[in-house]
């Protein structure tokens, strides 16, 4: 069974790497760049592991993670440099990330 | 000697007599008129004949010469009077007859002269006789001053009778005011036969003081002695106390510009005399020494140093072109002050010329030191607001910064995962997806570039609005995306505009951070900048989500430290900046009240 993973993020271009990078036949990667769809997604298919980034379009990451009511892992990705993290997070990765570590932490914390 | 020679002879005299001579018959037709007569009048002989005498005659004076002429048939056979004839030209002669009566043919003969100038000049004399006598206060006395004529208006004025001033000299009326040498002087110029005139203080009879201007005039006979005195004089004691009070009101003035803190001055052309009112000795600190005038080297002494050469042409070119001025200076005052004045002039001119310079000065010391201080702490401010801005952007340029950046990783580590197998296409695409992301860092950076910038100059140059829009909502981008709010931005071409553009940029970013913390606390966060014209402006307008500034913070809204913000909050320019900025633009901020959401709007003067 592969690891069902969704990453949100309004950077298109990340979505896209993310997907282009992680997806295997290990990793199941999902995308987002809005958080409406995403939300319903994550609350329907219950996903393993969830990155949310921080700023999105209309919400930020800590709205959307409150708003996903599964539990799934939820990790906050951020660029700036003054977010606390919310303890609804268990963990924050900072951008900019390396995907080799983010496949990395996905493998070892399923 | 032969009869005809005999009738000759008065035919002749009658003929080139330059007397009018004529005969009137009994019907009072005229029966016959010499060439002189026919002159006089303009008519032609036969004119004359063919009309009664009356018809020639003066409405006014047709009875009474129809008067005349029956008295000469019945009781008198000669007499004299004057009437007034028609001239042809329709004005009036008047002539003085002698008319005899020869009682058996009932012929008047008449001799007559025209005397209309004489009358005229007469009536003239007495006119002015009367005038003299009834408008002015009249008096005349002999050789000693001894009075022998006055009129009414004398006795009206110095409240004696005529009795009780013939026989007296004007030693009656003395003021007192007037030293002994005064009257020796008039007296030594109407003795050598010499007019005199001039103002003569006198008293009444019931102790008051009274005012005439008087002319005096020594009456001469044939042999061109003098025989008499004529004084006339007017009674200008109303004059004198409106001149008092004239003086009076002057004082009021002066109190009033010591008041406002404002002087008057004067300066002769020709000779560089100042004439100071008392408030400009006062603002210059100079003593008053009565019967000392400064002139104009003492006067432009008065400023420092370095502001001496500009004032000095300033006055060279209002002597030599007529050029008004209008100077803010700093006086440096004998008494050792430094102060700010303000001091303008103008040229005035006489047939053509400039005769003097009249200006006022004006301590604006006070003012002065306030808008160095203010136009300092704009400086600051436009400093401070730039590390506002700065720190502001630091708090959110690494998101900004790190997301392209995790871009680039990205795509190099997929670069490296897929080193074998990528195609050269692929390798392109993302290595083109690389260099977009640090265009993007590379922007950011420029971006932060303005604020190292750390001199204000006040240079104007044309530059383009939306360029300065664009500009400045670059800089507030990080802002908008931390807080989430979404901003439109509606331009217009070829929008050039006369701007010191670091400062408009900066009023700019002033304008869009309000918005953005008025919107804030908001669901709905939006802003809307737009720009439109009209004929003579270009109209930016700031428009958020917010409800509107209420009416009674309107009118404080633009007054220095007044925020509507928490203390937490950056303070910014504060709009009593952004508005000090956009005064010197010539530019107005409003608040549009039409608008249902906040709108700012700035208009700006189009470039001509």
């Amino acid at each position: 069974m592969p690891i069902n993973v969704v990453y949100i993020d309004d950077e298109e271009v990340l979505c896209q790497l993310f997907k282009e990078y992680l997806h295997s036949d290990e990793i199941n990667i999902t995308v987002f760049t809005d958080e409406g769809p995403a939300i319903e997604y994550c609350n329907n298919t219950k996903p393993d592991m969830i990155f949310i980034d921080y700023r999105l379009k209309k919400q930020t990451g800590v709205d959307v993670a409150k708003a996903i009511t599964c539990i799934s892992k939820k990790i906050l990705i951020t660029g700036e440099l003054d977010v606390t993290l919310d303890k609804c997070f268990e963990d924050k990765i900072e951008k900019p990330f390396r995907l080799a570590e983010i496949k990395e932490y996905i493998i070892k914390n399923n | 000697m032969p009869i005809n020679a005999k009738n000759n002879i008065y035919e002749q005299f009658f003929k080139l007599s330059i007397d009018m001579l004529c005969v009137v018959n009994k019907a009072r037709y005229f029966q016959t008129v010499n060439p002189s007569f026919s002159r006089a009048l303009g008519y032609k002989e036969e004119e004359l004949l063919s009309s009664p005498v009356i018809d020639f005659i003066h409405p006014d004076d047709v009875d009474r010469t129809i008067r005349e002429f029956e008295q000469l048939g019945s009781e008198l056979d000669s007499l004299s009077f004057e009437n007034r004839y028609r001239h042809k030209n329709n004005h009036y002669v008047t002539f003085s007859w002698n008319s005899y009566i020869d009682p058996d043919s009932g012929l008047v003969y008449c001799v007559a002269r025209d005397i209309t100038q004489q009358i005229k000049v007469q009536s003239k004399l007495s006119y002015l006789q009367n005038a003299l006598e009834q408008e002015t206060v009249y008096a005349e006395t002999d050789m000693r001053g001894v009075i022998t004529k006055v009129n009414r208006k004398f006795c009206e004025i110095s409240g004696y009778s005529e009795e009780e001033l013939l026989g007296n000299t004007h030693k009656l009326i003395n003021s007192d005011y007037h030293p002994t040498a005064f009257f020796s002087a008039i007296w030594k110029t109407i003795s050598s036969g010499k007019v005199w005139s001039g103002t003569i203080k006198n008293r009444k009879k019931n102790g008051d003081d009274f005012f005439v201007q008087s002319i005096l005039i020594p009456i001469f006979d044939n042999s061109n002695q003098i025989v008499n005195y004529i004084a006339i004089r007017q009674d200008i004691t109303d004059k004198v106390n409106s001149e008092h009070n004239r003086v009076k009101a002057l004082e009021i003035l002066s109190e009033t510009s010591a008041v406002a803190k404002i002087g008057g001055w004067e300066m002769n052309a020709a000779t560089g005399v100042l004439s100071w009112t008392d408030e400009t000795f006062r603002i210059l600190e100079v003593e008053q020494v009565d019967g000392l005038t400064p002139l104009l080297p003492e006067g432009l002494q008065l400023f420092i140093t370095t502001d001496q050469p500009i004032i000095e042409k300033a006055v060279n070119r209002a002597l030599e072109f007529g050029e008004p001025y209008a100077l803010e200076l700093q006086a440096s005052t004998p008494t050792g002050n430094i102060k700010w004045i303000y001091t303008n002039g103008k040229a005035n001119y006489k047939d053509g010329k400039i005769v003097t310079l009249s200006g006022t000065i004006q301590d604006i010391h006070e003012r002065k030191l306030i808008e160095i201080k203010y136009n300092q702490e704009r400086h600051k401010s436009i400093i401070s607001a730039k590390f506002s801005a700065l720190g502001e952007l630091s708090a959110s340029i690494a998101h900004e910064i790190n997301n392209p950046l995790a871009a680039i990783s990205g795509f190099a580590e997929l670069l490296q995962l897929t080193r074998v197998k990528s195609s050269p296409e692929d390798i392109f695409e993302k290595s083109t997806a690389i260099l977009k992301s640090c265009d993007r860092i590379q922007h950011i950076v420029k971006s932060l570039k303005r604020f190292s910038r750390s001199d204000v100059k006040s240079e104007y140059t044309s530059a383009s609005l939306t360029n300065i829009i664009n500009e400045a909502v670059i800089l507030t981008t990080p802002k908008l995306a931390h807080r989430l709010v979404k901003l439109q931005c509606n331009h217009i071409e070829n929008s050039q505009i006369l701007c010191n553009e670091i400062e408009i940029e900066q009023v700019i970013v002033n304008l869009v951070n309000n918005a953005i913390d008025a919107v804030s606390a908001l669901s709905d966060k939006w802003i809307d900048i737009s720009v439109t014209e009209t004929k003579l402006h270009y109209s930016i307008s700031i428009t958020d989500a917010g409800l509107g500034v209420p009416l009674d913070e309107q009118v404080s809204i633009f007054e220095p430290f007044i925020t509507s913000k928490d203390s937490t909050e950056g303070t910014g320019l504060g709009l009593s900046i952004v508005k000090g900025i956009l005064d010197s633009h010539g530019a107005k901020i409003s608040i549009d009240n039409n608008n249902e959401n906040t709108c700012f709007i700035v208009d700006f003067p189009k470039l001509k």
